[in-house]
């Protein structure tokens, strides 16, 4: 037995040395030409593993008009500030150009981590609302990829309960009561309010679309966006499946029937292709609050890490234009189901997934950046807070939303923050 | 006589009875519970799509399918990471034993009062959580170029593993009577010669164990691993990334790859984690 195990692992490692050798093999040399021939780039950037070979592909494309060779590696986001603060601290900065979540910015500026890149122009063609807003009046970052939540709808239970997706938060209210009806007093739509981020996202759109800021929590708009939330809780139109609702889980519910109508992100739609159940949702923009159109934009942007100078900065900063580009933007949509910074790079995508992106595109016009200021996870922690008070509990909106208002400011002035925030 | 015997042997045959009934069902039960979650990581990884959507997934698989462990296999990124996973905790662990065993063997010799103080003085050092002092340690291995480098992942390693190997194997040593080196002497073994061929025999169990620990230690290590690793990573983070990222057939196929060495590992070790190896060591 013994001997049979260390057999088993001896022929493993080997197996595994063989494979390694087999796929860490030569690969296909940087042609000698272009204007960045002999560097290399280290490029990190987070990404599923059925994504990657659409981010190698854009970056085999750079290498060919470069001659840069790029090394992909892949440190989450929420590692990313802890891994530059050791490399930066230490001064010898071992990633070029990173992509990073979009609301995890300010502790890289804060920390000094990453370079100045106001210098760097931003290509034509890149939308100005997709452009990641300045710190004290400098461009840390750059536009690469955003996100932005959308809705499923069950095409067969819509049809038999004869509604149509809702458009605006009123119509919402009449749909879920026709859903419920529908199914025999069993609500049928998820909001994803699950602990944490996902709650936060869902809470912030609900309260710009009442016209409220999120930062201040007790403003009329929020107030009102949590008094309409209640009263939709209360009367059963939302499944309480909701607190428990997040990216994975809504792609649960929507496939096992359990919810007809979710907001979701956009890789819903491949995951449901890959299924082969795409065709019985249909994919939309979603709903309107009372005063805008609010859809939280997440996504990546670029920075180069701070230390990383001469050549190497010269590089990164070519990597950064090129996947910014029409070209890269292009691939990343018709390979990855990406949203893109550029509206010009819609015209290779699939029959498949156009819905989906006609969705997209008309969520991001009503796009709204979560705001980076240092005191957000409180700000987090409020809307968290909120929802199971006020919709799990059933307390009154007002007083809750003022206490934790007050929470919020003084998390604020603790930060050194201006507060209340200007309106923007 | 025998009618006292019975009386007073009915209360233990009335516990006995149901106990040995309900012993092997404890024991089933317990094993069950260790074994389910192995299993369902297994099963999930050969469940084809639907079979585990919705929220009351099947537990049993009727169509199995192994494309998504084909998919794993052919993807081949998880084998770089394997492979420097087994050989980061492989050396770490050698290195544990290799310095931390002569280490501990000669603090079990010593006075009780300097002993206890020393060991104490060990654990001290496992006083402070990682996350507290990782950055600043990644940032001096970083300074002196360690970053991507199997040595600064070993050395990482051993900053935790060698507190608790030593404390493990102080004890191994401390229940070896002094009197078993003593017979090996009046045999004519020289001192080195008792060492190897006594008391490390006599300790392979508690090596063993330590081994065990440290290797486990090693394989499962995050947040080193985390800031010392920019190109290659470890299993532990290449998996992260695919639960993070993937399918839940494909994390469930990653993850059961995580578990294989180490239940390969495990049986291995187990045959040394007999206990009793002592027993009439030093019968007359």
């Amino acid at each position: 037995m013994t001997r049979t195990c260390w057999s088993a692992l001896g022929g493993a490692v080997g197996a595994g040395a063989a494979l390694v050798a087999a796929g860490c093999g030569p690969e296909r040399e940087a042609p000698a030409s272009g204007p960045l021939a002999g560097r290399t780039v280290t490029f990190s950037l987070s990404v599923a593993e059925e994504e990657k070979p659409g981010v190698q592909e854009v970056l085999q494309r750079f290498t060919q008009a470069s001659g840069a060779r790029v090394t992909l590696v892949s440190v989450a986001a929420e590692d990313l500030p802890q891994k530059l603060k050791v490399e930066v601290r230490a001064g010898r900065p071992t990633i070029d150009l990173f992509a990073q979540d979009n609301l995890v910015l300010r502790v890289l500026v804060d920390e000094d981590l990453v370079e100045d890149v106001s210098d760097v122009p931003i290509p034509d063609g890149v939308l100005l609302p997709m452009i990641p807003e300045r710190f004290e009046g400098r461009q840390y970052f750059l536009p690469f990829r955003p996100n932005v939540q959308v809705a499923y709808v069950n095409r067969r239970r819509f049809a038999q309960a004869g509604v149509a997706p809702p458009k605006t938060v009123e119509e919402l209210r009449a749909v879920g009561r026709q859903l419920k009806a529908a199914s025999g007093g069993v609500a049928r739509v998820t909001l994803p309010l699950a602990q944490g981020a996902p709650a936060a996202v869902t809470i912030a759109e609900w309260i710009v679309g009442f016209g409220g800021n999120p930062l201040v929590l007790n403003d009329q708009g929020s107030v009102q966006a949590f008094e309409f939330l209640r009263a939709l809780w209360a009367e059963g139109l939302l499944l309480k499946e909701s607190l428990l609702a997040k990216y994975d889980t809504q792609v649960d519910f929507l496939v096992g029937e359990t919810a007809w109508l979710a907001p979701n992100w956009p890789f819903t739609s491949s995951v449901l292709a890959e299924q082969g159940l795409l065709e019985f949702f249909r994919v939309y923009a979603g709903w309107r609050g009372p005063l805008r159109g609010a859809h939280v934009i997440g996504g990546d942007v670029l920075g180069i890490p701070k230390g990383v100078a001469g050549p190497r900065r010269e590089a990164a900063i070519t990597l950064a234009a090129f996947l910014m580009g029409r070209e890269a933007q292009q691939i990343l949509v018709e390979r990855n189901g990406w949203p893109s910074v550029r509206a010009d790079a819609y015209a290779t995508v699939s029959p498949g997934q156009r819905e989906t992106f006609a969705a997209i595109q008309a969520a991001l016009k009503d796009g709204w950046f979560r705001p980076n200021v240092p005191y957000w996870s409180d700000v987090s922690g409020a809307m968290n807070e909120a929802v199971r008070r006020i919709l799990e509990h059933g307390e009154p909106p007002k007083p809750v939303l003022d206490a934790l208002h007050e929470r919020v400011a003084a998390a604020a002035r603790r930060s050194g923050s201006p507060y209340p925030p200007a309106p923007k | 006589m025998s009618r006292t015997v019975g009386h007073r042997g009915a209360p233990r045959d009335r516990l006995a009875r149901p106990l040995r009934i309900l012993f092997p069902l404890w024991v089933l039960g317990s094993t069950l519970l260790v074994l389910f979650p192995i299993y369902l990581v297994f099963m999930v990884s050969v469940a084809p799509g639907i079979a585990i959507f919705g929220e009351r997934p099947a537990l049993l698989v009727t169509h199995p399918t192994l494309r998504f462990w084909m998919r794993v296999i052919a993807r081949g990124d998880l084998w770089a990471p394997l492979l420097k996973s087994l050989t980061v905790a492989s050396l770490t662990t050698m290195a544990a034993v290799a310095t931390a065993a002569p280490a501990a063997y000669v603090i079990a010799r010593l006075p009780a009062r300097l002993r206890y103080g020393l060991l104490i003085g060990l654990l001290v050092t496992r006083m402070f959580p990682e996350f507290a002092i990782g950055v600043s340690v990644a940032t001096r291995f970083a300074r002196v170029g360690l970053v991507d480098d199997y040595l600064g992942l070993i050395l990482a390693h051993l900053i935790g593993a060698l507190p608790f190997i030593a404390w493990i194997l102080v004890g191994t040593f401390e229940a070896i009577p002094r009197e078993l080196e003593e017979a090996a002497a009046i045999d004519g073994t020289s001192r080195l010669g008792t060492l190897l061929r006594v008391i490390v025999p006599a300790a392979t169990p508690g090596i063993a164990v330590a081994a065990l620990f440290v290797w486990l230690y090693s394989w499962n290590e995050f947040l080193y691993a985390r800031l010392l690793t920019t190109s290659q990573n470890t299993l532990p983070l290449q998996v992260f990334q695919a639960i993070d990222r993937g399918t839940k057939q494909q994390m469930a196929a990653v993850a059961a790859v995580l578990l294989l060495p180490i239940l390969c590992v495990v049986s291995v070790l187990q045959r040394y984690l007999r206990p009793g190896t002592l027993a009439g060591a030093v019968k007359g």
